[in-house]
Protein backbone atom coordinates (compact mmCIF):
# COMPACT_ATOMS: atom_id res chain seq x y z
CA UNK A 1 0.00 0.00 0.00
CA UNK A 2 2.86 2.32 1.02
CA UNK A 3 4.59 1.47 -2.25
CA UNK A 4 1.49 2.60 -4.19
CA UNK A 5 1.45 5.87 -2.29
CA UNK A 6 5.01 6.60 -3.36
CA UNK A 7 4.27 5.55 -6.91
CA UNK A 8 1.24 7.89 -6.97
CA UNK A 9 3.30 10.78 -5.62
CA UNK A 10 6.03 10.11 -8.19
CA UNK A 11 3.43 10.07 -10.96
CA UNK A 12 1.90 13.40 -9.87
CA UNK A 13 5.33 15.02 -9.56
CA UNK A 14 6.46 13.72 -12.93
CA UNK A 15 3.28 15.05 -14.57
CA UNK A 16 3.78 18.47 -13.01
CA UNK A 17 7.47 18.52 -13.98
CA UNK A 18 6.60 17.32 -17.47
CA UNK A 19 4.07 20.13 -17.90
CA UNK A 20 6.71 22.69 -16.98
CA UNK A 21 9.09 21.22 -19.54
CA UNK A 22 6.47 21.08 -22.29
CA UNK A 23 5.65 24.79 -22.04
CA UNK A 24 8.04 26.66 -24.35
CA UNK A 25 10.33 29.00 -22.44
CA UNK A 26 9.69 32.69 -22.91
CA UNK A 27 6.12 32.23 -24.02
CA UNK A 28 4.09 34.05 -21.44
CA UNK A 29 1.52 36.70 -20.83
CA UNK A 30 -0.41 35.89 -23.96
CA UNK A 31 -4.07 35.17 -24.12
CA UNK A 32 -5.06 34.52 -20.56
CA UNK A 33 -7.91 32.40 -19.33
CA UNK A 34 -10.95 33.94 -17.80
CA UNK A 35 -11.06 33.50 -14.05
CA UNK A 36 -14.79 32.89 -14.29
CA UNK A 37 -15.60 30.03 -16.63
CA UNK A 38 -18.67 29.77 -18.80
CA UNK A 39 -21.41 28.07 -16.82
CA UNK A 40 -20.24 29.30 -13.46
CA UNK A 41 -22.55 31.39 -11.27
CA UNK A 42 -21.35 34.89 -10.48
CA UNK A 43 -21.84 35.76 -6.84
CA UNK A 44 -23.56 38.97 -5.90
CA UNK A 45 -21.17 41.90 -5.51
CA UNK A 46 -21.34 45.58 -4.78
CA UNK A 47 -19.50 48.48 -6.39
CA UNK A 48 -19.99 52.21 -6.10
CA UNK A 49 -21.61 54.18 -8.92
CA UNK A 50 -20.37 57.54 -10.19
CA UNK A 51 -22.17 59.35 -7.36
CA UNK A 52 -20.37 57.21 -4.80
CA UNK A 53 -23.42 55.17 -3.86
CA UNK A 54 -23.01 51.42 -3.35
CA UNK A 55 -24.86 49.32 -5.89
CA UNK A 56 -25.45 45.58 -5.69
CA UNK A 57 -25.53 43.39 -8.77
CA UNK A 58 -28.70 41.79 -7.40
CA UNK A 59 -30.40 45.19 -7.45
CA UNK A 60 -29.17 46.20 -10.92
CA UNK A 61 -29.59 42.90 -12.76
CA UNK A 62 -32.24 42.50 -15.40
CA UNK A 63 -35.14 40.14 -14.98
CA UNK A 64 -33.90 38.01 -17.88
CA UNK A 65 -30.21 38.71 -17.75
CA UNK A 66 -27.39 41.19 -17.32
CA UNK A 67 -24.54 42.41 -19.50
CA UNK A 68 -21.40 43.59 -17.70
CA UNK A 69 -19.07 45.56 -19.99
CA UNK A 70 -15.65 46.65 -18.84
CA UNK A 71 -15.14 50.13 -20.19
CA UNK A 72 -12.74 53.03 -20.06
CA UNK A 73 -13.18 56.78 -20.35
CA UNK A 74 -9.88 57.13 -22.22
CA UNK A 75 -9.64 54.12 -24.50
CA UNK A 76 -10.22 54.93 -28.19
CA UNK A 77 -11.46 51.41 -28.82
CA UNK A 78 -14.21 51.92 -26.21
CA UNK A 79 -14.95 55.32 -27.76
CA UNK A 80 -15.59 53.53 -31.05
CA UNK A 81 -18.18 51.36 -29.28
CA UNK A 82 -19.98 54.04 -27.23
CA UNK A 83 -22.89 54.40 -29.59
CA UNK A 84 -23.28 50.65 -30.01
CA UNK A 85 -23.19 50.06 -26.24
CA UNK A 86 -25.90 52.65 -25.65
CA UNK A 87 -28.02 51.17 -28.43
CA UNK A 88 -27.53 47.71 -26.93
CA UNK A 89 -28.72 48.97 -23.52
CA UNK A 90 -31.76 50.59 -25.13
CA UNK A 91 -32.64 47.58 -27.28
CA UNK A 92 -32.43 44.98 -24.53
CA UNK A 93 -33.83 46.84 -21.52
CA UNK A 94 -37.34 46.25 -22.90
CA UNK A 95 -36.47 42.56 -23.12
CA UNK A 96 -35.48 42.35 -19.46
CA UNK A 97 -31.72 42.60 -19.88
CA UNK A 98 -29.79 45.38 -18.16
CA UNK A 99 -26.41 46.69 -19.30
CA UNK A 100 -23.89 47.77 -16.66
CA UNK A 101 -20.60 49.46 -17.46
CA UNK A 102 -17.67 48.76 -15.14
CA UNK A 103 -14.56 50.91 -15.07
CA UNK A 104 -11.65 49.07 -13.42
CA UNK A 105 -8.86 51.38 -14.59
CA UNK A 106 -6.89 52.67 -11.62
CA UNK A 107 -5.65 55.56 -13.76
CA UNK A 108 -9.13 56.98 -14.38
CA UNK A 109 -11.18 59.16 -12.04
CA UNK A 110 -14.89 59.26 -11.29
CA UNK A 111 -15.01 62.72 -12.88
CA UNK A 112 -13.63 61.25 -16.10
CA UNK A 113 -16.27 58.53 -15.96
CA UNK A 114 -19.00 61.14 -15.53
CA UNK A 115 -17.63 63.26 -18.37
CA UNK A 116 -17.37 60.20 -20.62
CA UNK A 117 -21.03 59.31 -19.96
CA UNK A 118 -22.16 62.91 -20.47
CA UNK A 119 -20.10 63.51 -23.63
CA UNK A 120 -21.36 60.39 -25.34
CA UNK A 121 -24.87 60.42 -23.82
CA UNK A 122 -24.43 57.04 -22.16
CA UNK A 123 -27.41 56.36 -19.92
CA UNK A 124 -26.68 52.85 -18.64
CA UNK A 125 -25.35 52.43 -15.09
CA UNK A 126 -21.61 52.79 -14.63
CA UNK A 127 -19.76 51.34 -11.69
CA UNK A 128 -16.28 51.96 -10.38
CA UNK A 129 -14.27 48.79 -9.73
CA UNK A 130 -11.73 50.22 -7.31
CA UNK A 131 -8.88 47.78 -6.78
CA UNK A 132 -10.16 45.85 -9.83
CA UNK A 133 -11.71 43.16 -7.64
CA UNK A 134 -14.50 42.35 -10.07
CA UNK A 135 -12.15 42.51 -13.07
CA UNK A 136 -9.91 40.01 -11.27
CA UNK A 137 -12.83 37.82 -10.25
CA UNK A 138 -14.09 37.65 -13.85
CA UNK A 139 -10.64 37.70 -15.46
CA UNK A 140 -11.30 40.81 -17.56
CA UNK A 141 -8.20 41.99 -19.43
CA UNK A 142 -9.24 44.72 -21.84
CA UNK A 143 -11.85 47.37 -22.56
CA UNK A 144 -14.38 46.81 -23.98
CA UNK A 145 -14.89 43.25 -22.79
CA UNK A 146 -18.37 41.88 -22.11
CA UNK A 147 -19.83 39.26 -19.79
CA UNK A 148 -23.41 38.02 -20.14
CA UNK A 149 -25.20 36.60 -17.12
CA UNK A 150 -28.52 34.84 -17.43
CA UNK A 151 -31.48 35.43 -15.10
CA UNK A 152 -29.76 33.29 -12.44
CA UNK A 153 -26.39 35.06 -12.80
CA UNK A 154 -24.89 32.14 -14.65
CA UNK A 155 -22.13 33.25 -17.04
CA UNK A 156 -23.26 32.37 -20.55
CA UNK A 157 -21.05 34.56 -22.77
CA UNK A 158 -17.70 36.29 -22.46
CA UNK A 159 -15.80 38.35 -25.00
CA UNK A 160 -16.12 41.04 -27.61
CA UNK A 161 -19.17 43.07 -28.52
CA UNK A 162 -18.68 42.46 -32.24
CA UNK A 163 -15.82 42.21 -34.71
CA UNK A 164 -15.50 45.83 -35.80
CA UNK A 165 -13.69 48.59 -33.95
CA UNK A 166 -15.32 51.24 -36.06
CA UNK A 167 -18.79 49.82 -36.55
CA UNK A 168 -18.15 49.34 -40.26
CA UNK A 169 -18.37 45.92 -41.89
CA UNK A 170 -19.61 44.04 -38.84
CA UNK A 171 -19.77 40.38 -39.79
CA UNK A 172 -19.97 38.87 -36.29
CA UNK A 173 -22.41 40.34 -33.78
CA UNK A 174 -21.26 38.01 -31.03
CA UNK A 175 -22.76 39.78 -28.01
CA UNK A 176 -26.19 40.40 -29.57
CA UNK A 177 -26.26 36.85 -30.95
CA UNK A 178 -25.51 35.48 -27.48
CA UNK A 179 -28.25 37.63 -25.91
CA UNK A 180 -30.82 36.67 -28.54
CA UNK A 181 -30.00 32.98 -28.13
CA UNK A 182 -30.17 33.25 -24.33
CA UNK A 183 -33.52 35.01 -24.50
CA UNK A 184 -34.87 32.36 -26.86
CA UNK A 185 -34.00 29.75 -24.25
CA UNK A 186 -31.58 27.90 -26.50
CA UNK A 187 -27.98 27.07 -25.55
CA UNK A 188 -25.40 29.55 -26.78
CA UNK A 189 -23.10 27.91 -29.30
CA UNK A 190 -20.43 30.60 -29.41
CA UNK A 191 -20.06 31.42 -25.74
CA UNK A 192 -16.61 33.02 -26.06
CA UNK A 193 -15.08 35.41 -28.60
CA UNK A 194 -11.73 37.06 -27.97
CA UNK A 195 -11.97 40.77 -27.25
CA UNK A 196 -9.60 43.46 -28.51
CA UNK A 197 -9.03 46.74 -26.74
CA UNK A 198 -7.03 48.70 -24.22
CA UNK A 199 -5.45 46.77 -21.36
CA UNK A 200 -7.15 47.37 -18.02
CA UNK A 201 -4.76 49.44 -15.91
CA UNK A 202 -4.82 47.52 -12.67
CA UNK A 203 -3.86 49.06 -9.34
CA UNK A 204 -5.17 49.80 -5.87
CA UNK B 1 27.72 60.55 -37.29
CA UNK B 2 27.76 63.33 -39.90
CA UNK B 3 26.49 65.76 -37.31
CA UNK B 4 29.15 64.66 -34.83
CA UNK B 5 31.93 65.17 -37.40
CA UNK B 6 30.48 68.54 -38.30
CA UNK B 7 30.31 69.67 -34.70
CA UNK B 8 33.80 68.31 -33.96
CA UNK B 9 35.15 70.21 -36.97
CA UNK B 10 33.29 73.31 -35.78
CA UNK B 11 34.76 72.99 -32.31
CA UNK B 12 38.24 72.60 -33.78
CA UNK B 13 37.86 75.68 -35.95
CA UNK B 14 36.44 77.61 -32.98
CA UNK B 15 39.43 76.64 -30.90
CA UNK B 16 41.79 77.82 -33.67
CA UNK B 17 39.85 81.04 -34.11
CA UNK B 18 39.82 81.68 -30.38
CA UNK B 19 43.55 80.99 -30.17
CA UNK B 20 44.31 83.35 -33.03
CA UNK B 21 41.75 85.90 -31.66
CA UNK B 22 40.13 86.37 -35.02
CA UNK B 23 36.46 86.42 -36.12
CA UNK B 24 34.70 85.96 -32.70
CA UNK B 25 31.38 85.27 -34.40
CA UNK B 26 32.64 82.19 -36.23
CA UNK B 27 31.66 79.84 -33.34
CA UNK B 28 28.14 81.22 -33.21
CA UNK B 29 27.84 80.67 -36.96
CA UNK B 30 28.91 77.04 -36.55
CA UNK B 31 26.48 76.54 -33.70
CA UNK B 32 23.66 77.95 -35.83
CA UNK B 33 24.56 75.72 -38.74
CA UNK B 34 24.76 72.69 -36.43
CA UNK B 35 21.32 73.45 -35.04
CA UNK B 36 19.89 73.85 -38.52
CA UNK B 37 21.33 70.50 -39.58
CA UNK B 38 20.02 68.80 -36.43
CA UNK B 39 16.60 70.27 -37.08
CA UNK B 40 16.75 69.02 -40.66
CA UNK B 41 17.71 65.51 -39.50
CA UNK B 42 15.03 65.33 -36.79
CA UNK B 43 12.36 66.48 -39.21
CA UNK B 44 13.04 63.53 -41.49
CA UNK B 45 9.61 62.09 -42.16
CA UNK B 46 9.26 58.51 -40.96
CA UNK B 47 7.82 56.20 -43.57
CA UNK B 48 4.75 54.35 -42.36
CA UNK B 49 3.38 51.91 -44.90
CA UNK B 50 -0.26 50.91 -44.91
CA UNK B 51 -0.94 47.21 -44.69
CA UNK B 52 -4.05 45.13 -45.20
CA UNK B 53 -4.77 41.62 -43.92
CA UNK B 54 -3.33 39.77 -46.98
CA UNK B 55 -0.35 42.13 -46.81
CA UNK B 56 0.27 41.14 -43.20
CA UNK B 57 0.11 37.47 -44.12
CA UNK B 58 2.67 38.03 -46.86
CA UNK B 59 4.88 40.02 -44.53
CA UNK B 60 4.90 37.22 -41.99
CA UNK B 61 5.74 34.51 -44.53
CA UNK B 62 9.30 33.60 -43.88
CA UNK B 63 11.64 31.85 -46.26
CA UNK B 64 13.34 28.92 -44.57
CA UNK B 65 16.52 29.03 -46.62
CA UNK B 66 19.96 30.24 -45.67
CA UNK B 67 18.85 33.83 -46.03
CA UNK B 68 16.07 33.53 -43.44
CA UNK B 69 16.51 35.67 -40.36
CA UNK B 70 14.80 35.79 -36.98
CA UNK B 71 11.90 38.24 -36.86
CA UNK B 72 10.54 40.42 -34.07
CA UNK B 73 6.98 41.69 -34.56
CA UNK B 74 5.46 44.31 -32.30
CA UNK B 75 1.78 45.32 -32.46
CA UNK B 76 1.23 48.75 -30.94
CA UNK B 77 -0.74 51.99 -31.19
CA UNK B 78 -0.06 55.61 -30.34
CA UNK B 79 -3.12 55.66 -28.05
CA UNK B 80 -1.77 52.76 -26.00
CA UNK B 81 0.18 54.02 -22.98
CA UNK B 82 2.22 50.84 -22.33
CA UNK B 83 3.09 50.78 -26.06
CA UNK B 84 4.47 54.31 -25.85
CA UNK B 85 6.44 53.42 -22.73
CA UNK B 86 7.79 50.25 -24.31
CA UNK B 87 8.77 51.73 -27.66
CA UNK B 88 12.18 53.23 -26.68
CA UNK B 89 13.24 49.81 -25.28
CA UNK B 90 12.40 48.20 -28.61
CA UNK B 91 14.22 50.94 -30.52
CA UNK B 92 17.37 50.09 -28.52
CA UNK B 93 16.84 46.36 -29.05
CA UNK B 94 16.46 46.94 -32.80
CA UNK B 95 19.70 48.93 -32.81
CA UNK B 96 21.57 46.22 -30.90
CA UNK B 97 20.24 43.10 -32.63
CA UNK B 98 19.49 44.41 -36.10
CA UNK B 99 23.18 44.32 -36.91
CA UNK B 100 23.34 40.77 -35.53
CA UNK B 101 20.78 39.46 -38.01
CA UNK B 102 17.39 40.31 -36.52
CA UNK B 103 14.55 41.73 -38.61
CA UNK B 104 12.13 43.94 -36.68
CA UNK B 105 8.73 45.15 -37.82
CA UNK B 106 6.38 47.43 -35.96
CA UNK B 107 2.69 47.15 -36.79
CA UNK B 108 0.54 50.04 -35.66
CA UNK B 109 -3.14 49.43 -35.01
CA UNK B 110 -3.96 53.10 -35.04
CA UNK B 111 -6.79 54.47 -37.10
CA UNK B 112 -5.77 54.67 -40.79
CA UNK B 113 -6.30 58.45 -40.62
CA UNK B 114 -3.33 58.60 -38.23
CA UNK B 115 -0.85 57.37 -40.86
CA UNK B 116 0.17 60.89 -41.86
CA UNK B 117 0.25 62.57 -38.43
CA UNK B 118 -0.06 60.74 -35.10
CA UNK B 119 2.06 57.71 -36.04
CA UNK B 120 4.97 59.52 -37.77
CA UNK B 121 4.89 62.24 -35.10
CA UNK B 122 5.34 59.65 -32.39
CA UNK B 123 8.12 57.87 -34.31
CA UNK B 124 9.93 61.17 -34.66
CA UNK B 125 9.46 61.86 -30.95
CA UNK B 126 11.17 58.59 -29.99
CA UNK B 127 13.85 58.90 -32.71
CA UNK B 128 12.51 55.89 -34.56
CA UNK B 129 12.24 57.47 -38.00
CA UNK B 130 14.08 54.67 -39.77
CA UNK B 131 12.26 51.71 -38.29
CA UNK B 132 10.28 49.29 -40.39
CA UNK B 133 6.81 50.52 -39.53
CA UNK B 134 3.41 49.60 -40.92
CA UNK B 135 -0.13 50.61 -40.12
CA UNK B 136 -2.58 47.76 -40.35
CA UNK B 137 -5.87 48.88 -41.81
CA UNK B 138 -8.33 46.52 -40.17
CA UNK B 139 -11.55 46.75 -38.23
CA UNK B 140 -10.84 43.40 -36.55
CA UNK B 141 -7.35 43.27 -35.01
CA UNK B 142 -8.04 39.82 -33.51
CA UNK B 143 -7.66 38.34 -37.01
CA UNK B 144 -4.24 39.96 -37.30
CA UNK B 145 -3.10 38.54 -33.98
CA UNK B 146 -4.37 35.08 -34.93
CA UNK B 147 -2.69 35.40 -38.33
CA UNK B 148 0.55 36.01 -36.48
CA UNK B 149 -0.07 33.30 -33.89
CA UNK B 150 -2.77 30.74 -34.79
CA UNK B 151 -2.58 29.32 -31.26
CA UNK B 152 -3.55 32.64 -29.66
CA UNK B 153 -6.43 32.44 -27.19
CA UNK B 154 -7.98 35.16 -25.09
CA UNK B 155 -8.37 38.90 -25.11
CA UNK B 156 -5.84 41.09 -26.86
CA UNK B 157 -4.59 44.22 -25.15
CA UNK B 158 -1.72 46.08 -26.75
CA UNK B 159 1.24 45.92 -26.97
CA UNK B 160 1.81 42.38 -28.16
CA UNK B 161 5.26 41.17 -29.16
CA UNK B 162 6.27 38.00 -31.00
CA UNK B 163 9.74 36.67 -31.71
CA UNK B 164 10.10 34.14 -34.52
CA UNK B 165 13.19 32.09 -35.18
CA UNK B 166 14.56 31.89 -38.72
CA UNK B 167 12.30 28.92 -39.44
CA UNK B 168 9.19 30.90 -38.51
CA UNK B 169 8.54 29.27 -35.13
CA UNK B 170 7.45 31.52 -32.28
CA UNK B 171 10.06 31.34 -29.52
CA UNK B 172 8.85 34.26 -27.38
CA UNK B 173 5.60 36.14 -27.07
CA UNK B 174 4.36 38.70 -24.65
CA UNK B 175 1.15 40.65 -24.14
CA UNK B 176 1.70 43.94 -22.31
CA UNK B 177 4.89 45.95 -21.91
CA UNK B 178 7.79 43.63 -22.52
CA UNK B 179 10.61 43.35 -20.00
CA UNK B 180 13.72 44.20 -22.05
CA UNK B 181 15.91 41.74 -20.10
CA UNK B 182 13.53 38.87 -20.90
CA UNK B 183 13.39 39.73 -24.59
CA UNK B 184 17.15 40.19 -24.78
CA UNK B 185 17.64 36.79 -23.10
CA UNK B 186 15.39 35.20 -25.75
CA UNK B 187 17.29 37.02 -28.49
CA UNK B 188 20.67 35.97 -27.08
CA UNK B 189 19.53 32.36 -27.11
CA UNK B 190 18.38 32.75 -30.70
CA UNK B 191 21.22 34.81 -32.08
CA UNK B 192 24.59 33.59 -30.99
CA UNK B 193 27.33 36.19 -30.77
Amino acid sequence: MKKFKWLGLALVLSLLFGAVLVLPPGIKGAGGDSAAVIGSTIKDFKLSDTSGKDQWLSALKGQNGTVLIFISARCPVVRGYNERMEKLAEDYSSRGVNVIGINANSTETVDEMKAHAADYKLTFTMLRDKGNKIADMLGAQVTPEAYVLDANNKLVYHGRIDNSRTGANITANDLRDALDTMLSGKPIVKSEADAFGCSIKRGQ
Amino acid sequence: MRRFLFLALGALVCLTVWTERRAPNACAAFAQQGKAQAAEESSATPVVRELDQPGLKKLLERGAGKEARPLLVNFWATWCEPCREEFPDLVRIEADYGKRGLDVIFISLDDPSDIKAAVPDFLREVHAEKLNTYLLNTTDPIIAIKETDPTWQGAVGLPVTFLFDAQGKIVFKHSGRVKPAELRAALDTLIKK
